[in-house]
């Protein structure tokens, strides 16, 4: 009886303490947004409801939290939800993914050692693809640059 | 010889395999919102029934131009869509044409026309980037004639493509002058009345399509590039005969055009002196055919 009854407490606890998933979902924004920063360092897009704080980015990229407001920032985000942003000049491709009440960064993409000339997202939904320019198309996950998007 | 045709041609190749620049959607976005923008201010401030065709030819080269990114757009004109932006905007045309009264069936016939405008000056500017590719060809080819005056067969080759070369741009210069005297009917057309009877409205309009279209600048151009082929080029009598038909042809459609083209523009001093250049430049033509 005893037994019994530890049994259905182990089996009850187990379905409390087990993580609801819905999938599939898609979180892919059907084109890029290309959001002034503003005087407090912050981006917006409309239609998304969506806005974020970038001061720490710039810093980490410019090393400049200061002058923030003269940059433009490239956003997307890809199918799974995760953020990828970077900027005229930017070197790298920043990831995030969402966190409680902000970004937490996934991975930093080292792009090339100049900095972007005039770079823009296009969704892929298998990827997100970078371009800049004439440069060859880059297609990127939130691990990194995949293989074969790269010479 | 031979080494010369596949290096050429391995350029070629390489050229045309390379792949094309990949378009940043954004950007094709912002472009269509851009254009779309200008077509509803242009909607709102048409006053007459051909600048409600000029719209309704402009939206449709508007579809014509991003149909390919219709599935980028339905996603990206949130919370509307391709076919619904087009839907609506077709819709404002349709009230402002029956504010201005504007009957169907005219409506029709005149975006027909001034579709066929456009066309037409797509044309002439495409012939007028192969003409001079084509003159330049030319000057290339008897600067190479000159050079290998020696080597017979290589040289005959050479006058065979100089003469096929001639050929061609004598037929695009007649297409081109052409083209450019329908695409001016074309225009006169939509207003179904002489240029005297217009309202001035009526004649601005024609003034800023002529403009646009460079109707002008299009029959200097031709009359120079004709003159400049008769002095650069040696002609057999056979197509002697086709130039002083070409050179009469373009001097008798200038004959009923120019005046009603100076009518157009009564106080525009400088277009007076443009029709003035066009018969200057008639002039030489006449005499450079003469001389040939």
């Amino acid at each position: 009886m005893k037994g019994a009854i530890f049994i259905v407490l182990i089996i009850l606890l187990i379905a409390g303490c087990s993580t609801l998933i819905l999938t599939p979902a898609d979180f892919a924004w059907p084109i890029e947004s290309v959001p002034p920063v503003d005087q407090k360092g912050t981006i917006e897009e409309a239609r998304y409801n969506f806005s974020v704080n970038v001061k720490g980015l710039l810093f980490a990229e410019t090393q400049d939290s200061i002058n923030v407001s003269k940059h433009t920032l490239h956003v997307i985000r890809d199918i799974k939800g995760y953020y990828y942003i970077t900027g005229t000049k930017f070197k790298n491709v920043y990831v995030f993914e969402h966190t409680d009440g902000g970004l937490k960064l996934v991975s930093k993409i080292f792009i090339k050692e100049r900095g972007l000339d005039d770079p823009a997202f296009n969704q892929k939904k298998s990827h997100i693809q970078l371009i800049n320019g004439n440069d060859k198309p880059l297609m990127l996950n939130k691990d990194g640059i995949l293989e074969g998007g790269k010479k | 010889m031979k080494f010369f045709f596949y290096m050429i041609l391995c350029i070629s190749i390489v050229v045309s395999a390379s792949p094309a620049q990949v378009k940043s959607d954004y950007a094709t976005v912002q472009k269509f919102k851009k254009l779309q923008s200008s077509i509803d201010k242009a909607i709102e401030e048409a006053n007459t029934v051909q600048e409600c065709a000029a719209v309704a030819a402009s939206l449709d080269e508007l579809d014509k131009e991003f149909i390919d990114d219709k599935a980028l757009l339905d996603q990206s004109l949130y919370p509307l869509n391709y076919t619904k932006t087009f839907e609506l905007m077709r819709g404002r045309l349709m009230v402002r044409q029956k504010d201005l009264g504007v009957i169907e069936s005219q409506m029709v016939r005149i975006t027909e026309l001034e579709t066929q405008v456009r066309e037409l000056s797509g044309q002439v500017e495409k012939l007028t980037g192969e003409n001079t590719a084509l003159m330049g060809d030319i000057d290339r080819l008897k600067s190479n004639i000159t050079k290998m005056g020696g080597m017979a067969v290589a040289n005959a080759n050479m006058v065979d493509s100089l003469k096929n070369v001639i050929s061609k741009l004598q037929k695009q210069f007649k297409d081109r002058d052409q083209l450019i005297f329908a695409l001016v009917d074309s225009l006169f057309l939509q207003y179904y009345k002489n240029v005297t009877d217009m309202k001035d409205i009526e004649k601005q309009g024609l003034a800023v399509k002529l403009e646009r279209h460079g109707v002008f600048g299009n029959m200097r151009k031709s009359l120079e590039d004709n003159i400049k082929f008769l002095e650069t080029t040696t002609l057999k009598s056979s197509d002697l005969v086709k130039v002083v038909q070409q050179q009469q042809r373009f001097q008798s459609q200038w004959k009923g055009v120019g005046p009603k083209l100076v009518a157009i523009y009564a106080t525009g001093k400088k277009k007076e002196s443009e029709a003035a250049v066009i018969d200057t430049l008639l002039g030489q033509w006449s005499t450079k055919v003469d001389y040939a």
